[in-house]
Formats: C-alpha cells, sequence, structure tokens
C-alpha cells in the first residue's frame, strides 16, 4: 500500500488499516496502540464527558442534526449490512464504531473480490457511508484536536491522512449512484 | 520523530497485519454475514431506508429526579439496539371526574429530550479516578474492583482509626425514597453513617408552615384547584415552573375562578392572572397581615373554624407570655393541655384534647382577664386573638403600603376578594422561605386563610409542601430482612398502642418515628442516621465564617449567631453528626451536586475538601461536584433500571421506571454501586481481619458481615433493583389495585390512601379514585388535632428563641441586607429549561435560553449603570463576586434582581459563581428545639439557607475582565 492508503491496496489491508484505527480511538486500544496514548491524555483529548476542552470522537458533539435521526441512519447502514450494536459497544456515531464498519465493509469487498456487481455496490456503499460518517467526523475532530496531547493528535492526523485517501479511492472506485450520492456532511 | 513519520509506520504496520475481522461493536444478525457470504445489494443511500422501521421494545418509564411540584410524568420509551431513541408522553391518564380537567398531558421539554441528554457527550460509562490534585481535571478509567476497593480500604481506615460518624452521604434533591435510598439507608443503618438531610440546605424548609400547623406536608393534587374560586399565586410562579401542571390553574377561569399574583415582577404567571399585585421583594407579610387587619377590623373572621381549628382562642399568661395550661391551674393538670375562656359556661375550661371538636363548648375570642393559679395567685391572661388584634392594629392598609409598596386600596381590594370569594387557594412553592424572615411571611399568609377558613375544603386551601411517597421502604429498609418485618415493627406497638391511648393521632407517631432518624442510639429503632445538611455546611464545610460580619447586616439578632448555635447544639435542640471537632473524613454524594448548589459553596472547597479522605460522586455526568472528587462512580440514569419514587399530590400517580436498556458501558445503579461498596468493605475486612466497631453511642457495626447483612443473606443483591422494587411496591399500603407488573406495564397508579409514613402523612386526607384530593380534610372535616404543641393550628409560639427575637406573633420584619449595604437585591427561582443542574448544560435546552449564566436586571438599574442587553456585569458584595450577563427586563422592578438557578460552576467566567454572593446567615428561631413540634424531623425542622434577600451591585465589565 501506498502511504496514507492507496487506490492499489488489497481491500484486506485498507480492513485492517480501518480495524487499527477503530482499536486506537478507543480508551484501551489507544493504549496498546502504536501511539501509547495513557488513560488519562485520551480522556483530557477525547472525552467531554470528563474535560471540557475535550473533542468528542462522537458525531453527536459536533452537529445540531437530531439524536434520534442520527441513530437511526447509523442503525440503517449498519442493519442493511446484517450488523446490529453489541451490548456495551460504543455508541454508534464514535469514531472508532464508524471506522469498525468501514472495516467490515473492506472486509467484505475483500471477500466480493470475484463478484464485480457485489465490489460496486460495496464501493457505493464506503463511499456513501465514509463521506456522510467517518469523513466529516474525523475533520471535526482534527479540528478541534488543537492543543491537545501530542499522540492524540498525531493518530487524529494519521486517521485524517488515510481516509483523505480512502476518499479518493472510493470516489473513484464507485459508480455514480443511480438515484443520486448522499450529500457529504463534510 | 516526526508525527507524519509515525503516521506511515503506523499504517504499513497495521496493513502489514493483514485480515482477521475484529467488530467488538456489532453482532452479526444472520449467520454468513461476516463470511460475506451473501452480500445485500447496495444502489444508493436510499436503499438503507427501504426497510419498515421497528422498535426493539417499547417501555414505559420517567426521569426520578427532583422535579417536585411536576414530579412525574409516565412517557413511551423507544428502545432499538439497546438504545432508546426517543421517548413520548403516555398521555393514559384516566380522567379521575368528569367535572374535572385530566392530567393528559403530562410532559415537559426536558423529558421530551432525555434520551439526548443521557446519551450526550457528556455522559460517564466508567468508574473514573483521578489524575494529579483534586479539580485538576484528569482523569482515568478504573476497573470497578480497584476503585470500590480503594475506597473500602479508606472507609475502613477511617471507621476503625476514627469512627463510624466519620463517613458521610451526601443526599441530594434527586433522591428517590425507593431503591437507591433503600440500600444507602440499609447501608447507613448497619454502618451508622451519616445522611445529610437536604430539605432545609436546599432552601425548601418551608417553614413557617411548620410553625403554624406541626407540620409541612400537605397539599391538593392539581385538579383540585379546578374547585377554586380565587387563586393566589404567592410565592410562587407555576406558569414557568410547572409545566405540566400549570393548565390545571388556567382552566379554573373556566368555571369563573380568578386568580390573583402577588410577585415583585411581572412574572410570566402574572402575565396570565386576572390581576397583578406588585410587592416590593421579601416584604409579603406586611401585605398579609394588612389583609389580616381589614379582616379583623371588619369582622370578616370565619369564627366556628377559627374556635375549632386554631390556638386564637387559647389563653397566654401574661407573666410568662406561656400558654396557659390546665396543671398552671388545677391540681393534677396536664402540662399538654390548654387553657381557653368559655363563653357558654364563663368558665376557664381545658381545651378540647383528643379532637378539635368543641362539643359544648364556645371558646371566647377575645379575652384579656385574670385567673386563679394553683398557688392562688392571680395572673393575667390573654387570648392568642386578644394579643393578635394588637399587633395587628400596626398594620393599616397605609401603613402596610408603605412597607410592602402595594398601595393600601389595592389591600383593601385584595381583602375584598378574598373574604366574598367561597373557596381561595394560594399556589406558594418555596420561595417565601428563601429570606430570612420567611418564615414570618408564611406564617402571616396562613393567617389570611385562617381567618377565613379557607382550609381543608375543595378547592380552597393554604399550600403546604407537596410530597407523597410509597409507605413500603421503611418496611423493606429497616428490618434485618424482610421476613422479621412484621416481627420487627411488632416490637413497636406497645408505644404506639400507649400513645394511641394517651391521645396522640396516627399522624403525631408516625411524624415522631421519622424523628428518631435524627436520634442515633435512641433505644427504641436502629435507624440510618440523618443529620441538618445546612449545619454540617455550616460548621464542617465553613459556609458560617461567611456571616462573620453579619452584625451589620441588621438581621435584629440579640446576640451574635454562634451564640445561638452554640446553645441548640448544646442542648441537643438541633441534629448535627458528626459533632463540630469531630472532622468527617468521606463524603459520597448521591443524586447530589453541593459545589454547585450550596450557597457559599466555594467555603466548601477550602474548609471541608482538605478533611476528607475520599470524595466520591456517585452521578452519569462530572457536574461541578465530580469535578472535585477522587472517584466519579457512574450511575445509570433512570431508563436503566428499574425504580420507583416519590411523588407529590399535585399528580398523585406512583409512577415507575422500567428498565429500557442496560446501563451504558460500565455504568450501574445506584443500588448495584452501594451493594458492591458493602461487599468490598466486606471482603477488605475480611482479608484484614477486621472485627465489629462501635458507633459513638455504642451501637455494634460488623464490618466483616456488612454485605450480608445489607442483602439480607444475598436474597437483595446486586442486579436486584426490579425484585428490591417490587417488595417496596408490595409491603407497601398505598396501591393494591393493580401488581407490581401491572404497574410497571402501565407506568402509574393511583394513590388509594395517605401513606403510613413521616415524609408524607402530614396531607392528611383520603385518596378518593374519583374525585380532587384535599388536604387536611382530617383535621378540618374529622376534627383530627394538628401535630403541633397546641394541637391546633397555631399562630403563637411560646418558645424562648420567639420570645427573644419577637417572633411570638406573626409580624412583619423588613428583609436585611445580607451580603452589605448593596441597592439591588438578588432574588432567585427555579429554572425552566432545567430540574436543578441536570439539563442545565445541555445545548439542546440553552437553546431555548441564553447559552450562559444571565442575571435579570430592571431597565431602570441597568439604563443607571450603563448596561445593557448582553453585557458582561460583575456582581458584587462583602462577600464576593461573580461574572454574569445582564438580561435586561422591563418585567422587574427596579431594586430587583434575579438569577434562576442550577448553573454549573463551570457555566461562569472565572472564578466565583451566584452562590458567591451568598453567605446565608442562619436564623436563630430554626435553631428551636426541645419543642413539641420545632423538633428536627423528616425534612423538617432544620436549619435553612437565605438567598433572596442578598444585596449586590452590578458593574458593566469588558469581556476578560479580571475577577
Amino acid at each position: 500500500m501506498s502511504d496514507g492508503g492507496g487506490f492499489d491496496s488489497p481491500a484486506a489491508e485498507r480492513s485492517a488499516v480501518y480495524r487499527a484505527l477503530a482499536q486506537a480511538f478507543t480508551y484501551e486500544g489507544a493504549q496498546t496502540s502504536a501511539f501509547g496514548i495513557g488513560g488519562a491524555e485520551y480522556n483530557a483529548a477525547f472525552d467531554p464527558s470528563v474535560s471540557e476542552r475535550a473533542c468528542s470522537l462522537r458525531w453527536r458533539a459536533h452537529t445540531q442534526e437530531d439524536q434520534g435521526a442520527l441513530f437511526e441512519e447509523l442503525a440503517r447502514f449498519y442493519g442493511f449490512f446484517g450488523l446490529k450494536r453489541a451490548e456495551g459497544a460504543q455508541m454508534p456515531d464514535h469514531l472508532s464504531v464508524e471506522l469498525e464498519f468501514m472495516q467490515f465493509l473492506t472486509h467484505l469487498e475483500d471477500r466480493a473480490a470475484q463478484r464485480p456487481d457485489e465490489l460496486a455496490g460495496l464501493r457505493r456503499a464506503q463511499r456513501d457511508f465514509l463521506r456522510r460518517h467517518p469523513w466529516r467526523l474525523v475533520q471535526a475532530v482534527r479540528q478541534g484536536i488543537g492543543g491537545s496531547d501530542a499522540s492524540c493528535v498525531a493518530l487524529v492526523e494519521t486517521a485524517y491522512a488515510f481516509l483523505v485517501g480512502e476518499l479518493a479511492l472510493v470516489e473513484r472506485g464507485a459508480e455514480p449512484a443511480a438515484e443520486g450520492a448522499m450529500a457529504s456532511g463534510g | 520523530m516526526s508525527v507524519d513519520f509515525d503516521r506511515r509506520s503506523f499504517l504499513k504496520a497495521s496493513a502489514a497485519v493483514g485480515g482477521g475481522l475484529a467488530l467488538p461493536s456489532f453482532v452479526a444478525s444472520a449467520a454468513g454475514v461476516l463470511a460475506g457470504a451473501r452480500i445485500p445489494a447496495y444502489g444508493s443511500w436510499k436503499d438503507i431506508y427501504r426497510a419498515q422501521w421497528t422498535w426493539d421494545k417499547v417501555v414505559r418509564s420517567t426521569h426520578h429526579l427532583n422535579c417536585w411540584f411536576q414530579a412525574h410524568c409516565s412517557w413511551d420509551v423507544y428502545v432499538k439496539d439497546g438504545l432508546v431513541y426517543r421517548e413520548e408522553q403516555a398521555g393514559e391518564y384516566p380522567q379521575v371526574n368528569p367535572q374535572l380537567p385530566d392530567y393528559n398531558p403530562r410532559g415537559c421539554q426536558k423529558g421530551g429530550c432525555f434520551s439526548e441528554r443521557m446519551y450526550d457527550p457528556t455522559r460517564i460509562t466508567h468508574p473514573l479516578r483521578r489524575v494529579g490534585p483534586r479539580g485538576g481535571g484528569k482523569w482515568e478509567r478504573v476497573s470497578w474492583k480497584e476503585a470500590l476497593d480503594d475506597i473500602a480500604d479508606t472507609y475502613l481506615d477511617v471507621t476503625v482509626a476514627e469512627g463510624t460518624d466519620r463517613t458521610i452521604w451526601d443526599l441530594g434533591p434527586g433522591i428517590d425514597l425507593g431503591v437507591a435510598m433503600a440500600a444507602q439507608s440499609r447501608f447507613s443503618i448497619l454502618t451508622q453513617s451519616i445522611g445529610l438531610d437536604m430539605d432545609g440546605e436546599i432552601g425548601d424548609s418551608r417553614r413557617g408552615t411548620l410553625e403554624t400547623f406541626g407540620k409541612i406536608v400537605f397539599e391538593r393534587s392539581a385538579d383540585d384547584y379546578f374547585n377554586s374560586d380565587l387563586i393566589l399565586f404567592w410565592g410562587g410562579n407555576p406558569v414557568y415552573t410547572q409545566i405540566p401542571q400549570a393548565h390545571f390553574y388556567l382552566e379554573a377561569k373556566y368555571r369563573g375562578a380568578r386568580i390573583i399574583s402577588i410577585a415583585p415582577d411581572y412574572n410570566p404567571s402574572a402575565t396570565k392572572s386576572d390581576l397583578w399585585v406588585p410587592i416590593k421583594p421579601g416584604t409579603d407579610a406586611a401585605l398579609a397581615l394588612a389583609i389580616c387587619h381589614l379582616i379583623v377590623a371588619e369582622d370578616r373572621i370565619n369564627r366556628a373554624f377559627v374556635k375549632e381549628q386554631t390556638d386564637l382562642p387559647l389563653l397566654v399568661r401574661s407573666d410568662t407570655r406561656r400558654f396557659l395550661k390546665q396543671a398552671d391551674v388545677q391540681a393534677g393538670g396536664r402540662e399538654d393541655h390548654h387553657m381557653l375562656w368559655d363563653a357558654a359556661s364563663d368558665s376557664l375550661r381545658a381545651a378540647p384534647f383528643r379532637t378539635l371538636a368543641l362539643e359544648a363548648l364556645d371558646p371566647a375570642l377575645d379575652v384579656r382577664r385574670n385567673v386563679t393559679l394553683q398557688d392562688g395567685a392571680q395572673v393575667e391572661v390573654r387570648s392568642v386573638f386578644s394579643l393578635l388584634r394588637e399587633r395587628l392594629a400596626d398594620y393599616t392598609p397605609e401603613n402596610a403600603a408603605a412597607l410592602c409598596g402595594v398601595p393600601a386600596g389595592t389591600i383593601r381590594r385584595l381583602t375584598a376578594e378574598i373574604v366574598q370569594a367561597k373557596a381561595v387557594a394560594n399556589i406558594a412553592q418555596t420561595s417565601m422561605c428563601k429570606y430570612f424572615h420567611g418564615n414570618l411571611a408564611e406564617r402571616s399568609v396562613a393567617l389570611v386563610f385562617c381567618l377565613t377558613g379557607n382550609l381543608g375544603r375543595k378547592g380552597a386551601g393554604f399550600a403546604g409542601f407537596p410530597l407523597l411517597t410509597p409507605d413500603g421502604s421503611d418496611k423493606f429498609t429497616m428490618p434485618p430482612t424482610v421476613k422479621e418485618a412484621q416481627q420487627f415493627f411488632a416490637a413497636l406497638q406497645p408505644m404506639i398502642a400507649k400513645r394511641l391511648a394517651d391521645g396522640d393521632t396516627q399522624e403525631m407517631i408516625v411524624t415522631g418515628l421519622g424523628r428518631l432518624l435524627y436520634a442515633p442510639g435512641n433505644g427504641l429503632l436502629r435507624t440510618p442516621i440523618w443529620t441538618s445538611g445546612t449545619l454540617f455546611w455550616q460548621v464542617h464545610g465553613g459556609v458560617g465564617e461567611l456571616s462573620k460580619n453579619a452584625g451589620s447586616w441588621q438581621l435584629g439578632n440579640k446576640r451574635p449567631i454562634g451564640d445561638y448555635l452554640d446553645e441548640s447544639l448544646a442542648k441537643h435542640w438541633q441534629p448535627l453528626f458528626p459533632p463540630p471537632g469531630t472532622d468527617p473524613r468521606i463524603m459520597i454524594s448521591l443524586s447530589s451536586n453541593p459545589l454547585r448548589r450550596a450557597r457559599g459553596s466555594e467555603k466548601l472547597l477550602e474548609v471541608l475538601w482538605p478533611k476528607l479522605k475520599k470524595v466520591v460522586v456517585l452521578d452519569w455526568r462530572i457536574n461541578s461536584t465530580a469535578r472535585h472528587a477522587d472517584y466519579v462512580l457512574p450511575s445509570a440514569p433512570w431508563y436503566e433500571h428499574t425504580n420507583l419514587k416519590w411523588v407529590t399530590p399535585l399528580s398523585p400517580w406512583l409512577t415507575t421506571t422500567d428498565q429500557a436498556t442496560p446501563p451504558l458501558g460500565e455504568s450501574k445503579s445506584d443500588w448495584d454501586i452501594i451493594v458492591l461498596l458493602a461487599k468490598h468493605i466486606q471482603e477488605r475486612a475480611r482479608a484484614r481481619g477486621i472485627g465489629p466497631v462501635k458507633s459513638p453511642q455504642g451501637l455494634e457495626v460488623k464490618l466483616a458481615t456488612l454485605y450480608d447483612d445489607l442483602t439480607m443473606g444475598g436474597a437483595y443483591k446486586e442486579g436486584d433493583d426490579d425484585k428490591v422494587a417490587r417488595t417496596i411496591y408490595e409491603l407497601g399500603t398505598t396501591h393494591k389495585k393493580l401488581s407490581w407488573d401491572e404497574v410497571k406495564r402501565k407506568g402509574f397508579a393511583r394513590f388509594e390512601k395517605l401513606p403510613e409514613e413521616a415524609s408524607s402523612i402530614g396531607n392528611m386526607c383520603e385518596f378518593p379514585a374519583d374525585d380532587s384530593i384535599v388536604p387536611l380534610t382530617f383535621h378540618v372535616r374529622d376534627k383530627v388535632p394538628y401535630p403541633t404543641s397546641t394541637r391546633r393550628i397555631q399562630f403563637y409560639i411560646d418558645h424562648p428563641l420567639y420570645d427573644e427575637l419577637d417572633e411570638l406573633l406573626p409580624r412583619f420584619k423588613a428583609p436585611p441586607p445580607i451580603g452589605g449595604d448593596y441597592p439591588l437585591m438578588m432574588n432567585g427561582g427555579k429554572n425552566r429549561q432545567s430540574i436543578h443542574s441536570t439539563w442545565r448544560d445541555s445545548p439542546l435546552m440553552l437553546r431555548l435560553d441564553r447559552p450562559e449564566p444571565y442575571m435579570l436586571v430592571s431597565m431602570i438599574d441597568a439604563g443607571k449603570r450603563g448596561i445593557v442587553d448582553g453585557d458582561l456585569v460583575r456582581v458584587f458584595n462583602d462577600v464576593g463576586s461573580f461574572k454574569v450577563r445582564a438580561k435586561v427586563s422591563p418585567s422587574l422592578r427596579p431594586g430587583q434582581t434575579l438569577m434562576y438557578h442550577a448553573w454549573e460552576h463551570y457555566q461562569f467566567q472565572g472564578p466565583g459563581d451566584m452562590n458567591s454572593v451568598s453567605p446565608t446567615p442562619l436564623n436563630p428561631v430554626e435553631l428551636a428545639g426541645g419543642h413539641s413540634h420545632l423538633t428536627a424531623g423528616v425534612l423538617q425542622g432544620q436549619s435553612s439557607v437565605f438567598d433572596r434577600d442578598t444585596r449586590v451591585e452590578i458593574e458593566r465589565i469588558t469581556e476578560g475582565a479580571p475577577p
């Protein structure tokens, strides 16, 4: 793969990056990730429940959209591909959950490598979901993270850079949707 | 190493790890999903919306915080994938009586967005331990075991080395008197740890009501206001603060009722009234006494009512200024029998004792004569009415107008409206009692109602403090086990039988049992220990230091405040545990937020906090207090556990929560947290070989069996919220028509009878299924004596402190300039967009209000100071200062400012908050005790706080100015 996620990367590799990023954006995963973000630093950077200056990893914190409508849209995305929220999971609009779902979609792409019809649909789904959710969220987090622990900033920058590449990839790889693409939330 | 390098390394390394799916946040809805065996065809985003949306379930629930007058409303809660998406008013309250308005719909904007609030980014979901100094703002997650073991070890260290009374339960206004408090109560009973009674500490003492009626709890159902001919909004602003209830008051107009608002400001309730009577803040007693003056002068007294129900015919000795007792005049006479002059027999007679019914007696009202004492001495006696008439002489409408600012003509008009109405009721919340002399105002307003006989009838009554609690809690919490409940309480029967035989009423006995909570080691019952929250903050929290200059505040005291407090504590008139000089060491906040709430709260950080070895907060967000805690334990909000809670007669429906979803993250219900704390204390006590210890009163505290004892041998353990709620419900006497499961499904159930417990029995009335609730009917209709020292509604308080301060009878005292000689009075009130602080920083609710703390200032005062709407101003007096936005309002009267409450400390700019200027000096009369009805009891008879008299000045400042 090329830096930041290349257009020619195998879907499995992309999926693995999504998995690593999803884990790195959790409290526990941040500590064991290559970024080695301590619990207090994670909370100070990302958890507004404990720090006023923290930048939330949930889209809910960056929007005035109706929470129910947001949850419904996410649940419909997840449910459309056969997933339901696990008990004890983060909230559905948390960046780690959204990246985890992208991991799943790219994993499916890997599995559907030989099924072109399904591949096209998956790329469209990746594009729509990415644009609508993790992309706009990671941009918001990148804007709000200033002044936090350097490792936390690095993690966000890493995710941002990766998603920049991913967005380009899925924009190019997905055919225009028959009924129009979802508006970008960015 | 650059960030860019890190990024590349990370991405490469992650990609190199290769495949493998990790989906901890999801479960697959069908086999083969993860393998991608059959991938749904995705054409566009519209496809995800094609499937019919379905809910996993819809449950009935509510929000068990302290909505108080509005409590509670049943909601349909919609659940999908273990999350609550939305809620809707259940809207299924039955019409009780076709002649009365119904309760639908119940629910306000706060309840309507609670699913947003509980999932907003401020929700905490894991136990948190501070990193660095208290208040430093750094936290890390810890496991429940780490947190509870550490707290348990500190608890054991403190309890063994320093005593059982060093652990304090800071019980906030949100306590449920249900499942959470069942755990806390059993913990307190077993460990003899101390709970703070917050009623006075939040300014809800209703002191004057206690002085007059011997209780504070009595209120009608909201639909009974439909029966009123005249409703006085006097001490309340219900259109603003009682969202689901206000319609009842306004609907009364449809059957011809008039509404008169008596308030300093042209507030939202005043705008809905037929007449607004503007009054200077804190001068209600002058107005009320002027009305009484006219009623007496024009002989519009309801004599039958006054003679039967009040102490006005009772005789007072002129030499001692104490009531004349039977023991004074008759050999073998009783100290608790009061005397009157019977006009029918023209003789001195004992007032009826076991009943209010006068039978053949015809008490003279205006008495001044000599009587012969037992020893043959002659002494002048006067009836309370005679003394009162003399006092009222000072309150001509013209004199009162100068005091309260209401023109004499308006006072006469108001009086005429009152005496001509058949049924007069008032909406009085807990506003007057937040003034330093609010007790005198309440006594004076109560006098208006009693002179006119507007009490204990449909649509007629002085509003007390509304509370209604299912009565199964004590039966669950007090005995060692539920099985032993009957036997446990049977031990009280001889005492109860004797008191009944001696003429005491059930109300007096139940109220007396409630007072045992303030008397640990009482020898009768081992109870949880409660103590005065106000005195705890004053003495242990250092708030008392803010009143060091109170001598210049014209409080009218004859001695320094400290003298009164010392006397009260020395005579055990008021409860304070641990006693002065014995430092508290552990504080556990349950449904509480004292650093937001307590007047002068910054003192707590300065004085109390350093004494505390552990500060533990149970909450679902990091409120102002939690920010200075050592541990914050994530408690589950109301949709995440099953519970029942107190309500009020205004809406007499027990309203339940049925667990809609599991607690988010690692949250736990308060029941679970307290039970688990007990478990860890037990485990650590056993591991450390710690045996029983003794409380200061000599009671044995068994630490090594705490969990076993609290859970009744494991019968009610962690995870058993529903089982506890069911047991409390089934042990109660108030609901027998529906099973617990039926109530949970329905979400609410009407009270069927008067609860037999201390916080509710004061209502003293039936709870008919098909009619409104009329409090005090057992007194007014059935002639059951009141729980006062005279057994009547009492306007003469013959206690030495009242004598010293010239408050034997109601009178007017001007609101003192608390905080210093400054021109503006800082009033307050409940706010509309939050219940206490729960929604105060909710972005959604702030959109309906202003987004940061503001103070309402009159146009005239603002203009004089060059302040325009939205300016940042500094508010200051001799005690402190804070910064706030000015909201320039045409509705306020000059000299008045108003801050709606509950802004979190962290919402203010810079140091200080609205509590910084409120020293809340103790009122000596509230320190009284050694008296049959001024003794501290459940939610009554304790010191209060006063912030409404606070004097301040304001000045415009520039953004970013130093404090």
